[in-house]
């Protein structure tokens, strides 16, 4: 199917929801914009662990599926 | 002192951060209990809901920080959390626990010791929850686990050392730190399993869902403590006949 994306927006999921972000931002520019605090999170695009070290290198691409994982209570 | 791949541990009490009713209360809970290593879970985040600052108040206690691998359903999932983990929080200690079924959340053997072995290739410092298996506990030592943790009982369940004789057999055959893990119901359980020489006990439910957390977590301190010391001073022996604690020198007899 053809894409809907236009040149300034993508289409990609985070953590489970589609969203419409600018093109051409860093998965760090991203966590910015969705108000998500950086530190003691992980980032996952496409089921692969994103390194901390990569963050700022990695752009987010069209069809992207992004999760962010952070720690919580448990035994 | 307990020391756990060159770490020390002055406490042999290791707390879980799950079930409590307030994370203030659970926080007073594990300052209470002079735990030094405590666990936690992950999740993928809420982004309408606010995010709880859980490791703050964690690293301002002073506590040394164990994430698991819960949510796990076989090795490849659980890599991938250790993997997360180690993103996260910067350590490579991770609690390995791999349970597909939510009815027991018995620990599957054969998907725990394949994600030991790699995570222990990978340089991870790996603490497997495990059913009390001594022939399993070998197998994970042998790959390189930093200590095992078999369980007392199901997960929750207060049951107790339901498995007593067999972690007798892995606590005597053991290179590496053993933590009864799960199902330590009270502080006499866990008095008992340390009293069997197991190196700590590691507790959640007992104390986050006692009515009082913070006295709970001081009297399995108390317990483990306790507990620790009777080992080391060294028990006596059972025996199936009476052994006379007083002289029966027959006095009674010499009267006439």
């Amino acid at each position: 199917m053809r894409s809907s994306h236009n040149s300034t927006t993508i289409n990609v999921t985070i953590n489970g929801k589609a969203e419409s972000i600018l093109n051409n931002i860093t998965v760090s520019e991203l966590l910015i914009l969705k108000e998500i605090p950086q530190q003691h999170v992980a980032i996952v695009v496409n089921d692969t662990v994103v390194p901390r070290s990569r963050w700022n290198n990695i752009v987010c691409q069209h069809n992207d599926n992004i999760n962010v994982f952070s720690a919580v209570a448990g035994g | 002192m307990l020391t756990i791949s060159g770490h020390q541990f002055t406490s042999r009490l290791f707390t879980g951060t799950g079930k409590f009713s307030h994370q203030d209360i659970m926080l007073s809970a594990i300052a209470s209990s002079k735990s030094e290593l405590v666990t936690l879970a992950m999740k993928r985040i809420d982004l309408q809901a606010d995010h709880d600052n859980l490791l703050g108040p964690l690293n301002s206690l002073g506590v040394k920080l164990l994430p698991n691998t819960a949510g796990a359903r076989n090795a490849n999932e659980a890599i991938f959390a250790a993997h997360l983990a180690y993103e996260m929080l910067g350590t490579k200690w991770i609690k390995l626990e791999i349970h597909p079924d939510p009815k027991y959340l018995m620990p599957d053997p054969i998907e725990t010791l394949l994600a030991a072995k790699q995570l222990c290739q990978e340089g991870f410092i790996v603490m497997p929850y495990v059913h009390a298996d001594p022939v399993l506990c070998r197998r994970l030592e042998d790959v390189g686990c930093a200590a095992v943790m078999p369980l007392g009982s199901p997960i929750g369940s207060n049951q107790g050392l339901a498995t007593e004789s067999f972690l007798k057999i892995i606590i005597e055959q053991a290179q590496v730190p053993v933590v009864i893990d799960a199902g330590i119901g009270t502080p006499s359980q866990a008095c008992k399993a340390m009293e069997m020489g197991a190196d700590a006990v590691l507790v959640n439910t007992a104390i986050a869902t006692s009515a009082h957390p913070e006295k709970m977590a001081q009297c399995f301190a108390q317990a483990v403590h306790t507990g620790r010391q009777a080992f080391e001073a060294g028990l006596g022996k059972v025996n199936l006949h009476a052994q006379a604690s007083s002289p029966l020198t027959g006095f009674l007899e010499q009267r006439r």
